[in-house]
């Protein structure tokens, strides 16, 4: 999968490029708009990530001149996040916008999800080392132990399933799991995990649940 | 397009009063002397055809008449505005006094068997113009014969002393009502200078001296209003800015903590070589930095966002029931760490917007648990109240003075100053939910006694 980041601030360019490459993807960069939709227009790109202020032609400019040869998805980053900046990014024919200061798990789940062509079937049945998960009858084993989980419990390891593999943030999981749409103070998350955990993990010498400090929780048979 | 000044268009508008006063009174005089005038003349026209009448039918024939015909000019001596006439049966001239040569016309007589009136006084115009009038009258002399009076009389004079009269009026009217407008733009003007004086002194005001208040004891009542009503929105203003700085301080000084741990400990980190054990702590250290500034700044512009009506509600309709238990679920674990637990207990409905809803539920209830002891239940619950339903959230812990309630809304207010310092909180939950609050017309109240606490929401239907 190839990338193009526009962005003109260095250190947000470095970053975005090494974070981007170590998730498997190819990163083409480019400082100002206009280079940027150059590169967007010669090359073809799996998606366009682009940030809003730069000099010369700005994001918007951008997106509207792309969008009169190519479709390409486009990603805006930006730190204005008025309702009419939103509105604006995705009427010129962005793909989606996210706000300044993002998490970087944040950043990939949505590069992710833009990717993702079409629907994607969730599976009835989800294996990962020697835990099974039976979506259907919501029941969970691990190594032919059957484990018992709380409705909430079983959300959880559901939506850390599912993104196996995948840093999802405290926000993400408060979102997907409680239906919290906004940033909490609180370690409700922590907490949960930790529950999660005693019953997942804690009887059993494979850990699956592994905490990346600071960015969020994954779940896989290897440690990120 | 600018309006006329005040002065003028006030000054104009007296001297138009003045104007039509003068109009209608000038009029009202001068129609009255009028009648007055014709009223005299006429009752004095009707008393000498009377005379003139009898003077006649006392002679004995035409011949004696004309033989008296110096009797008959003296009734009218000196005087060149009558004509009077005398014709025979067959409208023959007996007598004829004209000294003005008067042209007369052919009028109705009146029989001679009745008295002359008022109403048989005609009017007309001579050849050269002047108004005249007049009346006919018939006499029966001694003999038996008839004659025929016509008594006339010019009404030039009268004509010329209304005329004078009215042009006096019309005159007089224009210069009282010129005098008007003067005296009245000087008045207007002089009664408008305090208006000056506090648009002068408003003028002055800067953002620098919002303390600074107009002088409102000079002035007469209506303008004393302004003033105070002037000085009452200074005095707003000047809350709202203290206010305001007050709360960039505050944001400055609470950005200076997490600033001064990212700093510290990277420059302790950086002094020496170190393991990657301590860099991964490092970094992630300042992860928890950086998350909790991000999340100050997103709370600091929702405030601002809230306070200038900039966030648009999503009003949907709101089970309660449902919506107590989905958040007290939320916390439902981290109460059970500290030792307490959640109890809701909600029906009905409201109209809210879920996640704004579900945020200041929340930050309640995570204010609640920093507060409430362990085995402590916090109970979510909601009532129907004239006007509205209240969702409150109460917890046992300990009680909040009661001049401190009044502060818990407030921005950056935290109850405990040994706690100001704790990374979980940014000291603008609860000033958030009352900005949530404000979006919904509604209004957040806190209580505190016996060892409860509970704070409430209420929102009106």
């Amino acid at each position: 999968m190839r990338l193009l980041v526009i962005e003109d601030e260095p250190k947000t360019v470095d970053y975005l490029k090494r974070g981007l490459e170590e998730s498997g993807f190819v990163v083409d960069t480019a400082r100002t708009g206009t280079d940027g939709l150059h590169l967007a227009l010669t090359a073809d790109y799996d998606l366009v990530v682009l940030d809003v202020m730069l000099p010369g032609l700005n994001g918007w400019g951008v997106v509207q001149k792309l969008r009169e040869r190519k479709s390409t998805p486009v990603l805006f980053l930006s730190a204005r996040d008025e309702l009419d900046d939103r509105v604006h990014g995705l009427e010129l024919g962005g793909d989606d916008y996210l706000v300044k200061p993002f998490a970087f798990v944040e950043l990939l789940a949505r590069i992710r999800t833009l990717l993702r062509r079409g629907p994607v079937r969730e599976a009835d049945q989800l294996t990962i080392g020697d835990l099974e998960i039976d979506v259907i009858r919501r029941r969970v084993r691990r190594g032919g132990t059957r484990l018992d989980l709380t409705p909430r419990e079983f959300s959880l390891l559901h939506l850390l399933a599912r993104k196996r593999g995948e840093v999802l943030s405290r926000a993400q999981i408060a979102s997907h799991v409680w239906d919290m749409n906004f940033d909490s103070d609180t370690n409700v998350v922590e907490v949960a995990v930790r529950r999660l955990r005693a019953k997942v993990d804690d009887p059993f010498t494979v850990k699956l649940i592994h905490t990346v400090r600071g960015m969020g929780y994954v779940l896989d048979t290897q440690g990120p | 397009m600018q309006r006329p000044s005040l002065t003028a268009s006030l000054a104009a508008a007296f001297a138009c009063i003045t104007l039509l006063t003068f109009f209608f009174v000038g009029r009202f005089l001068y129609d009255n002397l009028r009648k007055q005038l014709l009223g005299d003349q006429t009752a004095e026209m009707v008393l000498k055809a009377q005379h003139l009448r009898s003077l006649a039918a006392a002679e004995e024939s035409a011949v004696a008449l004309r033989a008296h015909a110096s009797l008959i000019a003296s009734q009218i001596a000196g005087n060149d505005a009558y004509v009077v006439q005398f014709r025979s049966g067959d409208n023959q001239a007996l007598l004829d006094f004209n000294p003005s040569g008067l042209t007369t016309v052919a009028l109705a007589a009146v029989p001679y068997a009745r008295q002359v009136q008022a109403s048989d006084l005609q009017e007309w115009r001579t050849d050269s113009g002047v108004e005249m009038h007049g009346v006919s009258a018939l006499t029966q002399l001694r003999n038996g014969d008839v004659v025929t009076l016509v008594l006339g009389r010019s009404l030039d004079d009268v004509m010329r002393l209304l005329g004078n009269y009215r042009l006096t009026i019309v005159r007089t009217e224009g210069l009282g009502a010129l005098a008007a407008l003067a005296l009245s733009y000087v008045l207007v003007r002089r009664a408008l200078r305090p208006l000056r004086r506090i648009t002068y002194e408003a003028g002055r005001i800067t953002v620098d001296g919002l303390n600074t208040r107009l002088e409102q004891n000079d002035t007469s009542p209506e303008l004393h209003d302004l003033s105070v009503s002037l000085n009452g929105m200074l005095a707003r203003i000047q809350t709202g800015f203290e206010l305001l700085s007050h709360y960039t301080e505050n944001l400055a000084h609470d950005l200076r903590t997490p600033i001064n741990n990212l700093r510290g400990q990277t420059e302790v980190a950086l002094s020496r070589s170190r393991s990657a054990e301590d860099y991964q702590a490092l970094l992630a250290s300042n992860l928890e930095e950086y998350e909790r500034l991000t999340r100050m700044i997103e709370n600091v512009l929702f405030l601002a966002r809230a306070s200038n009506a900039q966030i648009a509600l999503r009003r949907t309709d709101l089970e309660l029931g449902e919506q107590l238990r989905q958040v007290a679920a939320y916390f439902e674990d981290l109460a059970e760490e500290g030792g307490a637990s959640l109890k809701a207990e909600a029906r009905g409905t409201i109209q809210a917007d879920p996640v704004l809803f579900r945020r200041a539920l929340s930050n309640l209830i995570s204010n609640a648990l920093r507060y409430t002891p362990s085995g402590g239940i916090i109970e979510l619950s909601a009532a129907r109240v004239t006007g509205g339903t209240v969702v409150s959230v109460s917890n046992p812990g300990p009680p909040i003075p009661p001049e401190k309630l009044g502060k818990v809304f407030e921005r950056f207010y935290r109850g405990d100053e040994a706690r100001s310092n704790s990374a979980d909180s940014t000291g603008l939950g609860l000033a958030i939910v009352r900005s949530i609050m404000d979006l919904h017309q509604g209004k957040a109240t806190a209580e505190s006694s016996d060892g409860l606490t509970r704070f409430s929401l209420l929102f009106p239907d």
